[in-house]
């Protein structure tokens, strides 16, 4: 009786052999190629005229060529380079400092930040010592399947002592048309929501990474994350980044191209409504002032038929994306639409550009005798403010917590228009008068702000002539 | 004599002291026969529906024939008013006027009604003549319990509130007190220890104790021969923010400046077209001197300026950008609409509201924005098709909406009985967006 059961348990081990050899050779290929990097992050407050605080961070990073070029997620550079209607105050301007890359083996070596595309919501650095590295070799496997194994490597939290994983998911779902997404539950803890995803035969496919939004919260102590679903992005998608890195040079990055409308599906329904029930496009609802879209004559009620020839369809919110993507993405310079407009088909050459900055990439002057800091009016600011599309000038980015802006009233967000009746039309004017003030040394500085919607008079008293001791 | 003074003055006092306990009952009985409970039922569209509640706040009778001043707040949007008299008799009343500026109102008895000839009423004091210190009464219906009498002092009598949200009050400084005032105390009013009215409860910080504030009674009296002679309060506009001058007489190391500063200028108004501008320093207004050295002073720069005629020509001297004397004549407007009108478009689904001067600022809408889409009725046409509420409704089938009118019109003839469907274009910021309402009937 048992033999017969050491029998049956030895039969089941040999069964589970092959499966633990292919984790293992699977582990054993990939766990040299993918590091942690550790570096910090610059704490942004708005009570503070200087960044001050800093906080040490942890992501993992997978290593994709020979010349020591690191993948990891957009996470690294919270800041948005390009503007979005979606205002994420909370991040810091300031790019990664005293990045580290700690390989399996133990060796911590200095790397630097090269840039990031938000779109796949990845990021690359580089080793500082020229070294020679082994990259991931990426499968060209440009299809997932529903239900499809995957191992997913990457490294557990902080508490775990950064120790790698892999788990085995499938492909839960897949979503979109083109470009499909592939998604799996992602229900295991990590150090963050990226890593690297193979393909049960031991390929590289690419890498996953938690959802649409890489890291929304910023606070200090958010480290790991577990739950929900996560995607594959599979190499075809990013192989160019990895040819040719997004080089970050703040205001000077290279950045997407930018229409400048606002959409919507152009349902069934709209067609019958617009007398065309087979017409299929994308309708136009706001063309943004200044942009590539206003310039070629683009109308709220246009509808986009075609771009560069290829038709467009738009049923749905997500079908948009579409479009956006190929905007984002166009090599050309140029592009050809065809628009439904009363009745009539037209055709509308569209000189694109790169899309504008965001309030990360303007440019802050900070007055520490007054106090406060200003910033260049960027468009995400003047949409979220829903100031006239035209307005220039600096806003009120930071007052420094009772200093003597704060005393005087100054509010964070504050429209300056005026310092001591010279108007403010750029952050050079004001790095004109914050110079004069300076040698001047009044004892009050007169701003004319605006303050929701209403505007005042401010009268900030200067330290200059009450030093400390003698008042 | 002098020296006699104090000795003329002590048994007074005395009196005084040692009887408080009947100063407050005698002053108590003066205003407690004309103090009345008021439960109005309110109708309002709220989510896109007619909603409808009762209220409660409290009043009091100032003439024998039976008016009423309250709260606008109180009185306001009511479609029926019912009141109870101090002696529990209930007396139906309708709403005589309103004014959302000073929060007030007045109601009239329908005494014939209820077979009454004369009812009692109560005195109105000074406000003006009002000291820190002074016993004072409220009385009224705090959190509905009807008839009740609290007692404290004046805490201050120049208490000013910036404009915020509904309850403004640009011309007015408020009475604070620490005699418990709780909601429901709303309206009634703050009474001397003499029996007479000097002020009417309107507010109460509730997070904080014993801290209420009441309308000047001087401010009421104002307002309430305007509404009693022309059923609203007419003020007039000329398109000035003020602000005070204590900062820039600093800044500018002036001790003898005297005025008020323009901190804004509204687009299109009198103050724009005479070539005011923010900066300048106005000194006097229509012949009268105006100084505003403290913010406490603002209200009563407001006051002169509402007051002035309307559509009159009026004088301004004031001090310009290099401090020079000059000054320019402008021509009075009516001020603006407080709120809009809010129409209810049943079929579908949401109501609407207009956009008068004070939203258009608030919501840094243009010119071009009349119309406010105020509420989405759930399950309704309107948000199946995506209309949302706080959106300007712009377009319909790409007609432009020139103002509440000419949309309400075109609702009811066409819009609601046609069963087509019909294209809005709605904006929210300077974002655009087409809603598609579909018709019952499809063609």
């Amino acid at each position: 009786m048992k033999w017969i059961l050491q029998v049956s348990l030895l039969l089941s081990l040999v069964s589970f052999l092959p499966a633990q050899k292919n984790w293992q050779k699977i582990f054993d290929a990939y766990s040299n190629k993918i590091v942690t990097i550790n570096y910090y992050e610059q704490i942004l407050s708005f009570e503070e005229i200087e960044d001050k605080e800093r906080v040490k961070r942890h992501l993992t990073g997978i290593i994709v060529d020979d010349r020591g070029l690191i993948l990891t997620s957009s996470a690294i550079y919270p800041a948005k380079i390009e503007f979005s209607a979606s205002f994420n105050m909370m991040a810091s301007a300031k790019i990664p400092t005293e990045i580290k890359v700690k390989f399996k083996n133990g060796i911590e070596l200095p790397a630097k930040f090269i840039g990031k595309d938000d779109d796949l919501g990845i990021a690359f650095i580089q080793l500082t010592d020229s070294l020679q590295t082994v990259g991931v070799q990426f499968s060209k496997t440009n299809k997932l399947n529903i239900g499809q194994e995957i191992f997913l490597l990457t490294h557990l939290p902080e508490s775990y002592d950064f120790n790698q994983i892999i788990v085995k998911r499938r492909i839960n779902s897949i979503a979109g048309g083109n470009e499909p997404r592939y998604y799996f539950e992602k229900n295991f803890s990590s150090l963050t929501n990226f890593g690297l995803a193979i393909d049960a035969s031991g390929r590289a496919v690419g890498y996953f990474y938690g959802g649409d939004r890489p890291v929304v919260n910023r606070l200090p102590f958010s480290g790991i994350s577990s739950g929900g679903l996560a995607q594959i992005v599979l190499f075809n998608r990013f192989a160019e980044q990895v040819k040719q890195p997004p080089v970050f040079k703040h205001k000077q990055t290279v950045r997407k191209k930018w229409l400048g409308i606002y959409m919507q599906p152009f349902t069934r329904d709209l067609a019958r409504y617009f007398g065309q029930p087979d017409l299929q496009g994308i309708l136009i609802n706001t063309v943004i002032k200044n942009s590539p879209a206003e310039s070629a004559g683009l109308l709220p009620g246009d509808v986009i038929t075609k771009i560069n020839e290829q038709p467009l369809v738009a049923e749905k919110d997500s079908d948009l994306e579409t479009l956006r993507q190929i905007i984002r993405n166009q090599k050309a310079d140029t592009v050809v639409l065809e628009i439904f407009r009363t009745q009539h088909f037209v055709l509308k050459k569209v000189n694109l550009r790169g899309s504008p900055i965001s309030q990360f990439m303007a440019e802050e002057v900070a007055n520490p005798e007054l106090d406060f800091s200003v910033k260049e009016l960027t468009r995400d600011v003047i949409l979220n403010r829903n100031l006239p599309p035209d307005t220039k000038g600096v806003w009120v980015s930071r007052v420094e917590r009772a200093g003597w802006a704060d005393i005087a009233g100054l509010q964070i967000g504050d429209l300056l228009l005026a310092i001591n009746d010279v108007k403010i039309q750029s952050i050079e004017d004001i790095k004109k008068i914050f110079k004069q003030i300076e040698e001047s040394k009044p004892k009050f500085v007169k701003l004319f702000v605006q303050h929701s919607g209403n505007t005042r008079f401010i009268f900030i008293k200067t330290n200059y002539q009450t030093r400390r001791g003698d008042e | 004599m002098k020296k006699w003074l104090p000795f003329l003055l002590l048994p007074s006092l005395l009196m005084a002291g040692g009887d408080l306990q009947s100063k407050i009952r005698q002053a108590r009985q003066k205003v407690f026969p004309a103090l009345v409970h008021i439960q109005p039922i309110k109708e309002f569209v709220d989510s896109g529906e007619p909603q409808k509640v009762q209220v409660t706040g409290s009043g009091f009778i100032f003439s024998e024939d039976g008016y009423v001043l309250t709260n606008n707040h109180v009185a306001e949007k009511a479609r029926f008013v019912m009141c109870t008299l101090s002696s529990k008799k209930e007396v139906e009343a309708e709403v005589v006027g309103l004014d959302p500026w000073t929060d007030l109102a007045v109601l009239k008895l329908k005494l014939e009604k209820s077979n009454l000839k004369k009812v009692p009423f109560a005195r109105l004091g000074d406000s003006d003549q009002l000291e820190v210190g002074q016993v004072v009464l409220a009385l009224g219906s705090p959190l509905g319990l009807a008839r009740s009498l609290s007692m404290g002092v004046i805490s201050s009598v120049d208490r000013y509130f910036g404009q915020s949200g509904d309850m403004t009050s640009p011309y007015n400084l408020w009475i604070q007190t620490d005699a418990a005032i709780n909601p429901g105390n709303s309206g009634g009013p703050l009474v001397n220890l003499d029996g007479e009215v000097v002020g009417i409860n309107a507010r109460a910080i509730t997070f904080g104790e014993n801290l209420g504030f009441a309308i000047p009674i001087n401010t009421a009296k104002y307002v309430i021969k305007q509404l009693l002679e022309k059923g609203e309060v007419e003020r007039a506009w000329i398109g000035v923010e003020w602000q005070e001058i204590k900062d820039l007489k600093a800044y500018l190391n002036l001790p003898k400046l005297q005025g008020v500063l323009i901190r804004e200028i509204d687009e299109n108004s009198p103050a724009q077209k005479a070539g005011l501008r923010p900066g300048f320093v106005v000194t006097e207004i229509n012949g009268q001197k105006v100084n505003a050295l403290y913010q406490e002073e603002l209200p009563k720069v407001r006051l002169l300026v509402s007051s002035l005629p309307v559509g009159q020509s009026i004088e301004i001297k004031f001090l310009d950008e290099n401090l020079a004397p000059q000054k320019v004549t402008l021509i009075t407007e009516k001020q603006g609409k407080f709120s809009g009108d809010e129409y209810y478009c049943a079929e579908w689904g949401f109501s609407v509201k207009e956009i008068t001067p004070r939203i258009r600022k608030h919501f840094r809408l243009t010119e071009s924005d009349k119309v406010l889409i105020s509420g989405i009725q759930m399950g309704s046409p309107a948000q199946e098709a995506g209309v949302f509420s706080g959106a300007v409704l712009k377009k319909i089938d790409n007609q432009p909406v020139k103002n509440i009118d000419q949309f309400i019109t075109a609702y009811e003839n066409q819009y609601r009985k046609d069963n087509k469907d019909h294209l809005l274009l709605i904006k929210i910021g300077e974002v655009n967006r087409f809603a598609l309402i579909k018709g019952k009937k499809q063609e």
